[in-house]
């Protein structure tokens, strides 16, 4: 808790004096960032639809805008393997083809599928082990607004997790502005237990694209280490969602700030979401530092959460 | 709390935006009470911010892409290499783990071609045997095993090696590299691990102070020269007793850009043109021609299938320089390939040492009737032990049940595996030190591997004997699958007797002995490679 407690001070202090500073292009941690301003959010409005084009097929997740120039996503979704001639070979070449995998899309639940040995390393036998390996080039990646065009990142940075049954985020880096609106950030790592939630992303891309905020709450959480049900530095959440919102947004209903990455959606389509069922999310703060080096590197602003007004001692607003 | 150091720190950053330049925190409680949330790691040591990493779950609580603490007071690295040279690892548990640093943990670099190969898998099954049976003991207790895989290609080497030597503080390698990497790459470690390759190495080219930590379980490719005479000369026999279409022999030569491959090539060329071992001069039996393999791409192929040789010597293991991670068999998939639109062409092939213990390439030749009465290996290590080969085969389907269910899978690599079980109990049976240097490895290799001592053999069912003679200081003889320990001290690699094999359905299977007396090979007993020993009978 005083670890928490520590670098929840030191973001809003940074954050204070980031806004207090405001003529001064430089800081003493490298981090631009400010308090957010108190107006309405709707987290749909930061929801970008990702696609990687492979050879052969595509994968199409959610993706969500932290910065005007910053799209925060699953790495699992930047990250699957190409087929033969295979440039990848730190992934899997099976991974999401269905024999194998059979197990995380059907019935079994995702714990099932990747637990081995009561770590969150592998997936089923190790064998298998739905592998990460390289991110997908960027030139191989582009998002989508509801109605708007398609723009390609220019770069991708990743948390490095080596498998899908690992927690892992990627973001992608874009040279000019989404049409977006940015959802501001949580980065302390308090403990988001029992917390109210909406999760959002895509449930059906294509012909007739579908947002849809779901009410949610938050069940259980992983630190450093997983359990049986989570990988580490993971959210359970409860709804179940589907594949396409694989990256959307884990928000709090409190603030609308982001609090994690969903990493699992079993259902194919929009009506076959379990409303009793759960979702994985990798929690955003353990990543802290690579949210806000990129931010550092790519000169532009993470909003950080602002808390409406003080729910208790320990949350007040610096403001 | 939180309401106490924000009013401070806001105070502070609000009121004073050039005195907050020099903002730091010395006071703590904690090591999270100083991340400073960009640059490297702060510890908290007497309630004083101190730089450096405290642990591992330090490092993975400021920034879980870098997990591991180089030591008390060194930085936070990653497992994985940050360009993705290095990007699996297997033995790492982050939570048991957490309260040690890099300078815990027995790592060992891998150097494989992909994360699902043979190589890794059965890397993977050793460190979770050696694990499960303790870890590997030092001077500062029991220490688990890291493995971490590292990219074989070209350009990736170097920068690989650095990482998990320089980053982890690897004091062991498992690499089956080619020569032409290794030159480049080996200089750069300076000594600081020793590498065990699983397979051969090039004799010909002079082995620099740079590889005193180089050791192959396999012996020098030389020593595979005295083999082709006689099989090229049994090719000949077969074509001119054939007569018609291959009554001319038509040799095609294909070499990677490798150096071990031409400078074998090169050695062998001389006794086949030389002739006085009972082979006749290729001016006179007929023509050869070189062809260097890339990428083994179309026009390569084609380059081949042009020329139609009915005699193909293959030195190319397939880790060209364009596609490494290519199967090693395509060269041999595609000509076969070609030779569908040619029933006519149906070239016999010798398989050079390179060549032996390529799961890829046996499944292809042991899948095709046809291919398997055309061709054969030479090879001159140490035969494999089938009952031991059997019981690591048992193993290793039980640990990936999934892979070795899809079709063609290779299943284990025996050399891989010993040379794990060598390393972990070479590290093991060095000197006690804070950190082994190579040397100290390669004296714990030569004590594992003692000649007359007791014999102990590799896997999970004497791991706990293995151990308990290095505790006591007892040198031991470690059987592996792929033979037995008894390193050459010079060359630092083990000779093997000469043989040529053939493949069956089952997959390849050593069969003839090389007899220097007659300067020809036993007659085989299996039925297969009849081009060569049998001609007329397929």
């Amino acid at each position: 808790m005083a670890a928490a407690t520590a670098v929840r001070a030191i973001l809003i202090a940074a954050s204070c004096w980031v806004s207090a500073c405001v003529s001064t292009n430089t800081d003493p941690i490298g981090v631009r960032a400010q308090c957010g301003p108190a107006r309405p959010r709707r987290p749909e409005d930061a929801i970008v639809r990702v696609d990687a084009e492979l050879a052969p097929g595509r994968i199409i997740c959610s993706g969500v805008a932290i910065a005007k120039t910053l799209v925060v996503t699953a790495l699992g979704c930047v990250s699957r393997p190409s087929r033969w001639p295979d440039p990848n070979p730190g992934s899997d070449p099976l991974f999401g083809n269905p024999a194998p995998l059979e197990t995380v899309d059907g019935t079994s639940t995702f714990a099932d599928a990747c637990r081995r040995d009561g770590t969150w390393d592998a997936l089923e036998d190790g064998s298998l082990s739905g592998r990460y390996g390289k991110a997908i080039d960027a030139t191989a990646l582009s998002v989508f607004r509801l109605d708007g065009d398609s723009i390609r990142p220019v770069s991708v940075v990743t948390s490095r997790a080596a498998s899908r049954c690992s927690d892992g985020v990627a973001l992608l880096v874009f040279d000019r502005e989404l049409d977006v609106m940015p959802l501001p950030v949580r980065l302390d790592d308090d403990s988001a237990l029992d917390e109210a939630a909406s999760l959002i992303g895509y449930c059906r891309a294509d012909p007739d694209p579908l947002l849809e905020a779901l009410s949610s709450s938050v069940q259980a959480e992983t630190r450093a280490a997983g359990t049986d049900q989570l990988p580490p530095r993971s959210l359970l959440l409860s709804q179940g969602t589907s594949a396409l919102e694989v990256g959307g947004a884990v928000t709090s209903s409190t603030t609308s700030a982001l609090l994690g990455i969903m990493m699992s959606g079993t259902a194919r389509t929009c009506a076959g979401r379990d409303p009793g069922g759960t979702t994985i999310a990798v929690r955003l703060a353990p990543f802290r530092r690579m949210l806000l080096e990129t931010a550092a590197d790519e000169q532009v602003e993470l909003e950080l959460e602002r808390l409406v007004e003080p729910v208790s001692a320990e949350r007040v607003d610096c403001q | 709390m939180l309401a106490r150091w924000t009013t401070v720190l806001c105070l502070a950053a609000t009121t004073a935006c050039t005195a907050i330049s020099d903002f730091r925190i010395h006071q703590c409680n904690t090591n999270a009470d100083c991340d400073p949330l960009s640059g490297p790691p702060l510890r908290c040591e007497q309630a004083q911010c101190t730089p450096g990493c405290a642990d591992n779950a330090h490092c993975a609580s400021i920034d879980p892409r870098f997990p591991i603490c180089e030591f008390r007071g060194g930085g936070c690295v990653a497992l994985e290499s940050g360009d993705g040279e290095c990007y699996v690892n297997t033995g790492y548990d982050a939570v048991a783990a957490g309260g040690s640093t890099a300078e815990d943990l027995v790592t060992v670099g891998a150097f494989a071609a992909t994360a699902r190969s043979s190589v890794w898998l059965t890397l993977q099954l050793a460190v979770d045997e050696l694990n499960a049976g303790g870890g590997v003991p030092g001077a500062t207790g029991t220490r688990p095993l890291v493995g971490v895989l590292c990219e074989d290609s070209g350009l990736a080497v170097a920068p690989g090696l650095e990482h998990v030597i320089g980053g982890l503080g690897a004091r062991g390698l498992v690499a089956s590299l080619e020569e032409s990497a290794l030159s480049v790459a080996l200089p750069s470690t300076r000594g600081r691990a020793l590498l065990l390759s699983p397979f051969g190495y090039d004799t010909e080219r002079a082995r620099g102070d740079s590889e005193r930590f180089a050791w192959h379980l396999g012996s020098g490719y030389a020593e595979t020269v005295a083999g082709y005479a006689p099989l090229v000369r049994r090719a000949v026999a077969a074509f001119e007793s054939s007569g018609g279409l291959a009554a001319e022999l038509k040799l095609a030569i294909v070499v990677s850009p490798a150096l071990e491959d031409r400078d074998l090539w090169a050695a062998i060329a001389r006794t086949l043109v030389v002739g006085g071992d009972g082979v006749e001069s290729l001016t006179r039996l007929g023509r050869a021609r070189e062809f260097m393999i890339v990428s083994a791409s179309p026009e390569e192929v084609g380059e081949i299938a042009t020329y139609r040789p009915n005699l193909v010597l293959v030195f190319a293991s397939g880790l060209f320089t364009l596609a490494p991670h290519a199967p090693r068999s395509v060269l041999i998939e595609r000509l076969e390939e070609a030779t569908v639109a040619d029933p006519a062409w149906q070239p016999l092939y010798v398989f050079g040492p390179r060549n032996a213990s390529d799961p890829t390439l046996d499944d292809l030749i042991a899948s095709s009737e046809s291919l398997r009465a055309r061709s054969v290996g030479v090879r001159a290590d140490a035969p494999v032990d089938a009952a031991a080969l059997a019981a690591l085969t048992a193993r290793f389907h039980q640990a990936f049940p999934l892979a070795t269910a899809q079709p063609g899978h290779p299943g284990a690599a025996p050399g891989v595996y010993d040379a794990l079980y060598l390393l972990a109990y070479s590290i093991a049976a060095a000197p006690r030190s804070a950190v082994a240097s190579p040397a100290d490895v390669a004296r714990g290799l030569r004590l594992v591997t003692q000649s007359n001592a007791e014999v102990v053999d590799v896997g999970p069912d004497a791991v706990g004997r293995a151990l308990e003679l290095i505790r006591q200081g007892v040198p031991f003889n470690l059987r592996g699958v792929a033979g037995i320990g008894e390193f050459d001290a010079i060359t630092r690699a083990r000779s093997g007797a000469l043989r040529a094999y053939c493949w069956t359905s089952a997959g390849a299977a050593g069969f003839a002995a090389y007899d220097p007396g007659a300067a020809d090979f036993v007659t085989p007993a299996p039925s297969c490679a009849q081009a060569f020993f049998a001609p007329g009978s397929n």
